[in-house]
C-alpha cells in the first residue's frame, strides 16, 4: 500500500464528491473551450469577410508630383502621362512570400477623357475582379459587363450623359456600349464610367500601363505591414501602402472578440477555482478526524498533501480531458447552427493541452488552501483529543 | 537508564489572566524501558494532556520530555511526526479506524511511509499475533468492537514502536470485549513492550504495574500497583 492507494480508496469511498469535482471543473473547461473555439472560428470567418471587403492594401507609382486622385488615394505622375506602373508588377503580386493570402488583386487604368464635351474620368478595370473586391456595388440597371467593349457607368455619370442600358457612348471615337448602371454610393465612384483595362490602355494610348493596383488580403497569421514590405520589395517602381481603415477595423473587430473570449473564459476558470475551493475544503472538514490520525501516526505535512492534492489533480486531469471534448464537439456542432459561421471547428493540440493543464492547475490551486490548512492541523484536536 | 524523562512539565490553555486553565503543572516522573504504566485521575485532571504531550504531538508551556534521550519538543513539527512514526504506537480512545480501508490496509498505515518492505506481510502477521489472521480484508464496518480494538492494536504496534500509547482502550467496550483487549495488552508487555495508559477504570489497570495518579493537573499518588490493589481504592 502506498499513499496513492490511500486516495484511490477514498475516491472509491466517496465517488460522488470526486464526480462532482470532476463535473464541475469539466463544465468549466468544456465552456471555455467551446466559447474559445466558436470565437476563434467566428473570428477567422469575420477575418475573410472583412478581408474580402473591398481592398486592404494598394500601390500606386512611386511619383513626385500628385495631381489626381482616387477614391480618396492620391496617383502620381498621370499628369505627366507616365504610369510607372505596369502588368508585369501586377503578376508580380501573387509572387511574394505570402501569396496564399492574396484574395484579389485589381489592377485599374485611370485617365480623363473629353466625352460630350464634357471632361470625364474613365476607369479600366477586369471587371471580375474588380466586382469582386467592390463588395458594395449594385447593378441597379441592366447587367455585369460581358464583353470588351460594355461599360458599367456610376450612377451620377449615366445621369450626366442621360444613358441607359443598351445605349452607346463614344470614347476617343470608338463606340462601347452601357451594359450596366450602378447605384448611388455617395463617393467619387458615382461620377466614372468603367471599361475594361484593356480597351482602356488602347484608348489611353498606354499599352500595358495601370495606374493604381488595389489588392484584397486574408491577414491572418500574416500582418499586413508584412505583405506590404514583400510588395514594396517585388515593385520597387511602386508605393505600396495598407488602406488603414480597413486594417484598424480589422483589428478592432478581431480585438473585441479578442476581448469578450478572454473575459469569458477569466470568468468561467474563477467560477471553476471557487466551486473546486469550496468542494475541496468541505471535503478536508470532513476528513479532518483522518487527517489528524495520519499525524498522530507519523505523516508527515508531505504525506498529507500529497494524498489531498493527488485527488484534487486526478479529479482535474479527468475533467479536463471530458472538459476538452465535451466543449470541442459541442462547439463543432453549435457553430454552424447557432453562429452560422462557415469556418469549422478545427482539433486544436494546443488548446487541448491549454484545458487539460489548465484543469489541473486550476485543480491544484483551488485544493492548496484546503490542503495546506488540512497538513498544518493539530492533530490532537483533529481527532478530539487522543 | 529511563526510556521516558518527564522533567516539571507545564501546559496552560488560554491567555495569562483569571480565564488561564492550568492543565499540568509541574509534572515530572521517569518510565523505564519495558514499563507499563497507567495515568489515572477524575475527568479535567489532565491525563489526556499529558497523554497528548506524551504522544509528542502537544508541546507544554514549559518543562521538557526526553524520550530515548531524544529531547522530543527541541524537534522540528516535522521531525515530531517522524519521531512519532518510529517511536510511538497510538491506541486511540474511538479507536479511529479509517472506515474506507481493510482490517490489514489500517494496520499498514503506519507502514505506508516508511522504507519497509513487505508491508502487507508484516501488517497481516501483526493481525494475526491479535487474532485476526482469518479477517484480513474486512471493512471496520463488517467486525465487532473487539475486534475493531484488536486492529487498532496492531496498527498501534505493526512497526514495533517502543512504547505504546493507549487512551480508554476498553472504555467503549463490552466487559467481555474489554478484558479480551486488556489481554492483549498483557501479552504485549510480557513481550517487553513499554505501555503508557490513560484511563479512569480501575479494573483496566489490574495488570499494569504502575501507577500515577492526578488530579488537577497534578501528581497525587506515583505507586506500583502491587501494593494497592485493589484498584477501587483509586476512584
Amino acid at each position: 500500500m502506498s499513499l496513492h492507494h490511500i486516495t484511490w480508496k477514498n475516491i472509491k469511498e466517496h465517488p460522488s464528491k470526486v464526480i462532482l469535482l470532476i463535473v464541475t471543473l469539466a463544465v468549466g473547461v468544456a465552456t471555455v473551450v467551446s466559447l474559445y473555439s466558436i470565437s476563434t472560428a467566428m473570428s477567422v470567418d469575420l477575418q475573410n469577410k472583412i478581408d474580402e471587403y473591398g481592398a486592404n492594401m494598394v500601390v500606386v507609382p512611386r511619383a513626385k508630383s500628385l495631381s489626381l486622385s482616387y477614391a480618396g488615394i492620391t496617383l502620381g505622375g498621370l499628369q505627366y502621362g507616365s504610369a510607372l506602373l505596369t502588368e508585369k508588377d501586377v503578376n508580380k503580386i501573387r509572387t511574394i512570400k505570402n501569396s496564399a493570402n492574396i484574395n484579389v488583386v485589381a489592377p485599374k487604368l485611370l485617365g480623363i477623357v473629353e466625352l460630350n464635351g464634357r471632361k470625364v474620368m474613365i476607369a479600366g478595370v477586369r471587371f471580375k475582379d474588380e466586382l469582386k473586391i467592390k463588395k458594395w456595388w449594385e447593378i441597379k440597371q441592366g447587367a455585369r459587363p460581358a464583353h470588351d467593349k460594355d461599360l458599367l457607368l456610376g450612377g451620377k455619370a449615366a445621369a450626366q450623359f442621360g444613358v441607359k442600358p443598351g445605349d452607346y457612348l463614344k470614347i476617343k471615337g470608338e463606340r462601347f456600349k452601357v451594359a450596366g448602371v450602378l447605384s448611388r454610393v455617395g463617393t467619387q465612384e458615382d461620377d466614372l464610367i468603367y471599361l475594361d483595362l484593356k480597351q482602356a490602355q488602347r484608348v489611353l494610348n498606354k499599352p500595358g500601363e495601370v495606374s493604381l493596383i488595389e489588392i484584397s488580403a486574408w491577414c491572418k497569421n500574416c500582418p499586413i505591414t508584412m505583405m506590404v514590405d514583400q510588395l514594396g520589395t517585388k515593385i520597387p517602381g511602386g508605393k505600396v501602402s495598407a488602406v488603414r481603415q480597413a486594417a484598424e477595423a480589422r483589428d478592432a473587430v478581431i480585438g473585441q472578440f479578442a476581448i469578450f473570449s478572454s473575459v469569458l473564459s477569466v470568468m468561467m476558470g474563477v467560477a471553476a477555482v471557487l466551486i473546486v475551493f469550496t468542494n475541496v475544503l468541505s471535503a478536508v472538514r470532513e476528513r479532518r478526524r483522518e487527517i489528524g490520525i495520519f499525524r498522530a501516526i507519523g505523516y508527515r505535512k508531505g504525506h498529507i498533501l500529497y494524498i489531498i492534492l493527488l485527488e484534487s489533480g486526478v479529479a482535474g486531469l479527468l475533467a479536463g480531458l471530458i472538459g476538452y471534448a465535451a466543449g470541442f464537439f459541442s462547439a463543432s456542432a453549435i457553430a454552424p447552427l447557432a453562429v452560422g459561421i462557415d469556418v469549422g471547428v478545427k482539433f486544436n493540440p494546443a488548446l487541448a493541452g491549454a484545458a487539460i493543464g489548465g484543469a489541473v492547475c486550476i485543480a491544484l490551486l483551488s485544493s492548496l488552501y484546503p490542503a495546506l490548512s488540512a497538513a498544518r492541523l493539530d492533530p490532537t484536536e483533529a481527532i478530539n483529543a487522543v | 537508564m529511563s526510556l521516558v524523562v518527564v522533567n516539571d512539565l507545564s501546559k496552560y490553555f488560554g491567555n495569562d489572566g483569571d480565564t488561564q486553565v492550568h492543565a499540568l503543572e509541574h509534572v515530572s516522573f521517569e518510565i523505564a524501558n519495558g514499563e507499563y504504566l497507567a495515568i489515572m485521575g477524575p475527568s479535567g485532571s489532565g491525563k489526556s494532556t499529558l497523554l497528548a504531550i506524551l504522544g509528542a504531538m502537544s508541546p507544554p508551556s514549559s518543562g521538557t520530555l526526553v524520550i530515548d534521550q531524544i529531547d522530543v519538543y527541541a524537534l522540528s513539527q516535522e521531525k515530531r511526526a517522524d519521531f512519532r512514526r518510529e517511536y510511538l504506537g497510538f491506541v486511540f480512545q474511538q479507536l479511529q479506524l479509517i472506515p474506507y480501508l481493510t482490517a490489514v490496509e489500517n494496520v499498514m498505515l503506519p507502514l505506508v511511509v516508511t522504507n519497509h518492505k513487505n508491508k502487507r506481510e508484516l501488517a497481516a502477521t501483526t493481525l494475526e499475533r491479535v487474532g485476526l489472521g482469518d479477517k484480513l480484508n474486512r471493512l471496520p464496518s463488517e467486525m465487532s468492537g473487539g475486534e475493531q480494538s484488536r486492529v487498532a492494536i496492531a496498527r498501534a504496534v505493526v512497526n514495533n514502536p517502543p512504547i505504546l500509547l493507549a487512551d480508554e482502550p476498553v472504555g467503549s467496550l463490552d466487559s467481555k470485549t474489554g478484558e479480551e483487549v486488556l489481554g492483549l495488552f498483557k501479552q504485549l508487555h510480557s513481550e517487553g513492550q513499554t505501555i503508557i495508559m490513560v484511563t479512569h477504570n480501575p479494573e483496566s489497570i489490574r495488570d499494569a504495574e504502575r501507577l500515577v495518579q492526578l488530579k488537577d493537573g497534578r501528581i497525587v499518588a506515583d505507586l506500583m500497583t502491587k501494593d494497592v490493589i485493589p484498584a477501587t481504592k483509586f476512584l
